[in-house]
């Protein structure tokens, strides 16, 4: 049997998880191949950058055929350095020309934008004309830019980082209006790098004049505490559906009408206050990460106590590897079942770092850990041996990120040579295949 | 119990909740209620039905994807990776692993079509046109000038 006896829909299923460069490989191998690859499921994710001129030139070419550019559903865009560039300019114009053809595009990703207002407001507008626009991903976004796409209102999925960190989204901004625009259709809105005065969206939302504004098919919302949180921030009525929740406020917990929001709640992304009254009335949760662990031992203990025996994924960011230790010794006993744990230490301590490293085979060993993340400043150590301490002690554990601040590296157990009685061992992998073993691993349980 | 009849005429029986894992045999079930006949299945053989109901046994308690699970598929989980069993299994000889994904595919079992799709992907992954023919064993019938204008052509193509 041959790989083109498989049916149509099996190979658009194969064709559709298979990235374009090696897709492009696969259609030049036979005629036959390139007469199904080519030209739609070649055209089916395509990624730009600006700074490849002739990729830009001959992808343009290439969309003079309509079938391809019908074809042309998920678009990435990176503008590196574009304010840099002196033919930006035209590679902008080019751009442009492509996407207003793109009359089926679903989904645009913009990474590395340039953080230049002319720039992005041309592609803005070109993005607000796009009649099929489902799924927007925008990287260091300048908040007017994203004026002209407050009117769309088929969006399902927005993602949006502005280009400082501490920018203040108040009241009435281009966003808040886009997600008023685009409430009967957003799954999931990624808005916790900006400062989004949400205590006023969700006093719209309760407030009958206005019609008490609720988005009914958002399941995944993550938001970042404004200046001015205000305590009664009701986020029950306005996101009925919601169970990955992340926000980086404290307040909120504490108010009764959030009560059936924090039971139905299957991951939890937030401050160790909130953690802790969401702890103590739901058990089903199966993802928390923690943003600051408590540093007081009396507190610590008692959160880890309540923490859910049910629990799979567990991320903690702490200051200094001794309160991580405190809190790792007890997973064993409180968390079980843990298959994903990723902890990051905040502190800038090289030998205590080093120490938390050599502990955390023999801690962990009782867990079915599936996947480690380790984020600290461990500056230089020997690689190679902690990692076989990891893989001989572990035997469940798959893949292993490590994170000294300085470089990173991902780690994959290798189970083609893991015959009888062998456990294989962790080999390094490129940072894309890295990134989707770890993106594997953290989203199994939501 | 469910008695399954393969294409070579064996018998498998097995529990009704392995059985369930194909939407096809579980739509049966439900068409016809409580009987003993046996199910035929024209379309697999006894070696890989075999191994396709080691992966129904292996995955039998785990709850079946939803309709939005599967939707979502396009855009939310677009990774190639496959979980440590699921990859132990998979290594099979390439007939086998098409036979695996024609037969996952007629029996509708998404996740097991799933983790065929995804192995023949990453095998996929990364090569050069040459090694694809190999690997598949193709015969290029491309000429060197046409093969280097779709290449030219697509320039933009990169595994980003």
């Amino acid at each position: 049997m041959s790989l083109l006896s498989l049916p149509f829909d099996v190979l658009s299923s194969i064709f559709s998880k298979t990235p374009a460069g090696s897709l492009l490989s696969l259609a030049t191998s036979c005629r036959s191949l390139r007469d199904i690859i080519i030209p739609e499921f070649l055209f089916q994710r395509v990624a730009l950058a600006t700074r490849c001129r002739a990729g830009l030139d001959s992808f343009r070419d290439r969309m003079r055929d309509p079938v391809a550019r019908d074809a042309v559903r998920y678009l990435t865009i990176s503008m590196n350095a574009l304010d840099r560039d002196p033919h930006a300019p035209q590679s902008l114009t080019i751009i442009e020309d492509i996407m207003l053809g793109l009359v089926n595009l679903r989904g645009v990703r913009m990474v590395d934008s340039c953080n230049c207002f002319p720039v992005e407001g041309r592609i803005m507008r070109t993005l607000a004309s796009l009649p099929h626009l489902r799924r927007l991903h925008i990287s260091n976004s300048y908040q007017y830019a994203l004026e002209s796409i407050q009117t769309l209102t088929s969006l399902q999925f927005i993602s949006i980082a502005p280009s400082t960190a501490t920018f203040h989204y108040p009241a009435g901004s281009p966003v808040e209006e886009l997600l008023i625009n685009s409430r009967d259709a957003l799954e999931e809105i990624h808005l916790s790098d900006m400062e989004l005065d949400f205590g006023h969206l969700t006093w719209l939302s309760s407030r009958a004049a206005c019609g008490g504004l609720v988005w009914p098919r958002v399941h995944t919302l993550h938001l970042r505490v404004h200046a001015e949180e205000r305590q009664e921030v009701d986020f029950a009525h306005p996101f009925p559906l919601v169970d990955d929740f992340a926000f980086t406020g404290s307040e909120w917990a504490k108010c009764p009408c959030n009560l059936p929001f924090m039971k139905r709640l299957q991951f939890f992304e937030g401050t160790w206050e909130a953690m802790a009254a969401i702890w103590t009335i739901n058990t089903t949760l199966r993802c928390a990460a923690l943003c600051n662990a408590p540093s007081d031992a009396i507190c610590l203990t008692d959160l880890i106590k309540h923490m859910p025996t049910n629990l799979r994924d567990f991320r903690v960011k702490a200051a200094g590897a001794l309160a991580l230790l405190e809190i790792l010794e007890q997973l064993k006993e409180v968390a079980p079942h843990l298959t994903y744990l990723d902890v990051t230490d905040t502190r800038d301590s090289e030998s205590l770092s080093v120490y938390l490293l050599q502990c955390l085979p023999e801690i962990l060993s009782p867990l079915p850990l599936e996947y480690l993340a380790v984020t600290a400043p461990f500056g230089e150590i020997a690689r190679s041996t902690y990692l076989s301490a990891l893989r001989d002690i572990i035997p469940s554990l798959q893949g292993v990120y490590l994170n000294s601040t300085q470089d990173f590296s991902y780690w994959r157990r290798d189970v083609c040579v893991r015959g009888e009685g062998s456990v294989g061992s962790f080999v390094g992998q490129s940072q894309m295949d890295g990134e989707e073993t770890r993106e594997y691993y953290s989203t199994r349980w939501r | 119990m469910v008695n399954l009849v393969t294409s070579d005429n064996e018998s498998f029986t097995v529990e009704k909740a392995v059985a369930s894992r194909s939407v096809l045999i579980k739509n049966m079930l439900e068409d016809v209620g409580e009987s003993d006949q046996p199910i035929p299945l024209p379309n697999v053989t006894a070696s890989v039905l075999k191994k396709v109901l080691e992966y129904c046994d292996h995955h039998k308690n785990e709850p079946m994807p939803t309709s939005e699970d599967l939707a979502a598929e396009d855009t939310r989980k677009r990774t190639t990776d496959i979980g440590e069993w699921d990859q132990k299994f998979i290594q099979v000889d390439q007939e086998m692993l098409f036979e695996i994904i024609l037969a996952a595919n007629y029996l509708d079992i998404k996740p097991l079509l799933d983790v065929g799709c995804k192995t023949v992907a990453n095998m996929i992954k990364g090569k050069t046109p040459e090694e694809i023919r190999k690997l598949f064993n193709i015969v290029n019938d491309f000429t060197p000038e046409e093969e280097a204008q779709i290449k030219k052509e697509n320039e933009w193509a990169e595994d980003r």
